[in-house]
């Protein structure tokens, strides 16, 4: 049930670099703006999360444009993309992690379990509606974003992209157009994944994003970069092995999924539902 | 003497795809011999194979009397096979100079000929190779080979992208080579280059091998006509 | 050629013999030290990143091993320092060839394994379980071998000796076959160069460098906890003076790391948030302006000069 929130997680940070080639190390801590919206938006003005997962959505989609169009087309230009967008993202989690501090301070926030409101308390027999919820809106944002990529027409450029960019291009596919679209759908999903981090991760302060970001490369690692499906795979099998960390071996448990992750690399690069690299 | 190269029952398999599916040939000292064949035949693949870039599935490959089908690339190299590459593989933050420097620094054998020389490079020597164009890129290639003083040269569609006259003046330097001892695979799409470097070809299909003779028995073998040559080439 | 290496190396003289100077005329022995080891440090990243491509995201891996095998040669096993030293090196060595098996992946795999594996020996240096021998998250007390003075000048030292090795592997055929590598490994393999036994050389010794400097700073400070020698800052500090600087040159690192690291004392040590936005801001502007650094600003001018001599039709 967890696994979906991450898949969640990492399905943002796996449709960026699927398309742009571009590691954006900064995926933690626009997680972690989420959680600080959603936190501020219930503080000040009592706004149930779950709407916050609308209105975040749609502004932190339109913020990763702003940053697309700022950034990464110069960034595509220059001798090594995918090196210098590590260095390049770094500094904007910098930043962005200097300035949360600066607003937030440093003290973990924690949300109070029951904001999500009294309109769940049916289902609350079987699941506190703090997991529940989680669970509900990543299967919807899920299955919307499947129905997206693989149905609409600005989906199935994005594909087209991801499979080549210089064909597409020369299929008359507008690669920034649609690039930018899904910078921005990458982001605005983080953001929204962000919203229900501290439920599932606990609490979550400025200095989290660097965590969930390691956690997102995990995800998609596991899964294979660029394939969205494997995200979901990904998301997965890290719930079920973290929950069984934390049962059996809680004192190895923080770098579980850097092992993992490094296993991962190692047996098979490309993923575990990712096609074998061809050397051709 | 015997054959300098044995190629015996090679075969390379991508997934489930054999590229080159049980492919025997010979070759002396000195010959040169055409490898042609539609594309995805497995030609490219073959060469890869026998410079070690891809390990053969299965089947030997002996050269000058030892077993190379397991040997890394440099390796390779060092016992005297060298190559060029279909899309040119300079390296370019290198000038042309340093390109040939890294090759020479390495090799194991005297080269044949200058590659500078023997090329006409001295105009280019310190040009970045990157800012070469493809035919000067392609002739780069060719001289690391050469600086490796190789005795098994192969060629990979070294034609393609040059214009007539260079054509020829190249059919003429791989010809010298070939007088000087060096045995040479020709990969090559233009068959009139073929032609002029020797009478030997294999015509290859599916990674297999449908045809040896000489070009123009090749163009009245009905296989031959059926997969590649369309009934009226040559 | 030769003219220019005895210019370079010149240069890196002056260099270290001002650094010997400076303590006479500035106090701040700290930040003279640091400043040298971060010079250090950005030209092991610049040994592996600038000549064979390999981004080394969890540098301070190799930085914390170092600090922790000498500490562990001194606490346990009771060796003099010299030999401490020598200990810290080999097992950082020996970590860099257990997580040698990385150098299969490329690219930004290789950068992410990278940043993992510094976290796992974080994660097993900092675990209650092995207290005993690490001190665990309790950290490191050597306070007893403390002497800043003699460490400084062993890192002055270790400078002079990793500025001559990136001169020489510059001039040297081996630095011409490793540039060649990262352009195209197939092709330089059929050129005869053993890619995979030069590139674990690369990885070693930049694996070597990294735990040297580990160790002297654990030597310099005394005390210490995991967290602070394995703070994934410290490689990617190093990483982004190499980059200012200008990656694959001999003085790119020196030069990024004298003025960025300046910079840093400048405006850094009040406020860690200021410091951090600006070190995030600054980090955004290189790569967006300066992605070959600064030295790239003056070869630029040459280049351009160079290409116009020789644009004589060829052929």
């Amino acid at each position: 049930m967890i696994g979906l929130f991450y898949a969640l997680v990492g399905l943002g940070l796996n449709l960026i670099f699927g398309v742009m080639k571009v590691v954006n190390l900064a995926h933690g801590d626009f997680l972690m703006l989420g959680a600080f919206g959603a936190y501020v938006s219930y503080q000040l003005w009592h706004i149930n999360p779950i709407v916050s997962v609308l209105i975040e959505f749609v502004v932190f989609a339109l913020l990763g444009m702003l940053i697309y169009f700022g950034f990464v087309p110069r960034l595509v230009q220059s001798k090594d993309p995918e090196m210098l967008s590590l260095i390049l993202f770094f500094g904007v989690s910098q930043v962005i992690e200097a300035l949360a501090t600066m607003a937030f301070g440093v003290n973990p926030v924690s949300f109070n379990v029951n904001m999500f409101g009294p309109s769940l308390e049916l289902f609350h027999q079987a699941y506190p509606s703090y997991l529940f919820v989680p669970f509900v809106v990543s299967l919807v944002l899920l299955a919307l974003m499947f129905f997206f990529i693989y149905k609409t027409k600005p989906g199935t450029a994005i594909r087209a992209i991801m499979g080549s960019r210089d064909e597409a291009a020369a299929n008359g596919i507008s690669i920034h157009r649609y690039s930018s679209l899904a910078f921005g759908i990458g982001i605005g999903l983080a953001a929204v994944a962000g919203v229900f981090a501290p439920f599932v991760v606990g609490g979550v302060d400025p200095t989290t994003g660097t965590d969930l970001t390691t956690i997102s490369f995990a995800i998609i690692v596991i899964g294979s970069l660029g394939n969205p499906i494997g995200t979901i795979f990904g998301g997965l099998v890290y719930g079920i092995s973290m929950m069984l960390m934390q049962t059996y071996l809680p004192s190895w448990a923080s770098i579980a999924p850097y092992v993992l992750l490094i296993l991962i690399l190692l047996i098979r690069p490309s993923g575990i539902l990712g096609r074998g690299v061809r050397h051709a | 003497m015997g054959a300098f190269l044995k190629v015996d029952q090679i075969s390379k398999r991508f997934g489930g795809f054999y590229a080159v599916n049980g492919l025997s040939f010979e070759l002396k000292q000195g010959e040169i011999l055409g490898l042609v064949g539609p594309n995805g035949s497995g030609k490219t693949t073959c060469i890869n194979v026998l410079s070690g870039i891809y390990a053969a599935d299965g089947g030997t490959v002996e050269f000058d009397g030892k077993m190379i089908h397991t040997m890394p690339s440099y390796k390779i190299s060092n016992i005297g096979i060298n190559r060029t590459y279909q899309i040119p593989k300079c390296f370019h933050s290198l000038t042309v100079k340093e390109n040939i420097d890294v090759a020479l620094a390495h090799a194991k054998h005297k080269p044949q000929v200058d590659p500078v020389e023997f090329l006409e490079l001295q105009g280019i020597m310190g040009r970045n190779a990157g800012t070469l164009n493809t035919a000067q890129q392609k002739t780069l290639d060719l001289a690391r080979a050469l600086a490796t003083g190789p005795k098994l040269l192969l060629v990979d569609e070294l034609a393609a992208g040059l214009n007539p006259e260079e054509t020829e003046s190249m059919t003429t330097k791989l010809l010298h080579l070939s007088e000087q001892g060096v045995s040479i695979i020709v990969v090559e799409h233009l068959l009139s280059f073929v032609h002029a470097l020797t009478k030997r070809v294999i015509v290859m299909n599916a990674g297999k091998q449908i045809f040896e003779g000489d070009l123009e028995s090749a163009s009245k073998d009905p296989l031959v006509n059926q997969v590649y040559l369309g009934g009226d080439a040559v | 050629m030769r003219k220019q290496t005895t210019i370079d190396l010149s240069i890196s003289l002056v260099l270290v013999l001002a650094f010997v100077a400076l303590p006479h005329f500035y106090s701040n022995l700290t930040i003279l030290f640091m400043m040298a080891m971060y010079m250090v440090l950005s030209q092991g990243v610049n040994l592996l990143y600038g000549l064979t491509g390999y981004m080394p995201f969890g540098y301070v891996g190799f930085f914390g091993a170092g600090a922790y095998g000498f500490s562990i040669a001194l606490q346990h096993l009771h060796f003099p320092i010299v030999l401490a030293l020598i200990f810290g090196v080999l097992f950082t060595s020996l970590v860099g060839v257990i997580l040698s098996p990385l150098l299969r992946l490329s690219g930004a795999y290789f950068a992410i394994g990278n940043l993992a594996t510094s976290q796992v020996i974080y994660g097993i240096v900092a675990n209650s379980h092995l207290q005993g021998i690490t001190g665990g998250g309790d950290g490191v007390d050597i306070s007893q071998y403390f002497n800043q003075t003699a460490s400084y000048y062993v890192m002055l030292a270790v400078l002079l000796v990793v500025m001559v090795g990136i001169i020489w592997v510059k001039r040297s055929s081996f630095g011409l076959s490793l540039q060649a590598m990262r352009d195209d490994s197939v092709s330089v393999a059929m050129s005869g160069v053993n890619v995979v036994r030069n590139r674990m050389l690369v990885w070693l010794a930049s694996a070597a460098i990294a735990g040297l400097c580990g160790a002297i700073y654990a030597w310099f400070i005394s005390f210490f906890y995991p967290s602070s020698v394995f703070d994934v800052s410290i490689g990617i500090f190093a990483i982004v003076f190499m980059l200012f600087g200008g990656q694959g040159t001999i003085f790119g690192p020196v030069i990024g790391t004298i003025i960025l690291y300046g910079i840093y004392n400048v405006i850094g040590v009040s406020t860690p948030q200021y410091f951090q936005l600006a070190y995030g801001v600054l980090i955004v502007i290189l790569v967006m302006f300066l992605p070959n650094g600064v030295l790239s600003l003056f070869k630029r001018g040459r280049r351009a000069h160079g290409r116009v001599l020789e644009s004589r039709p060829n052929f």
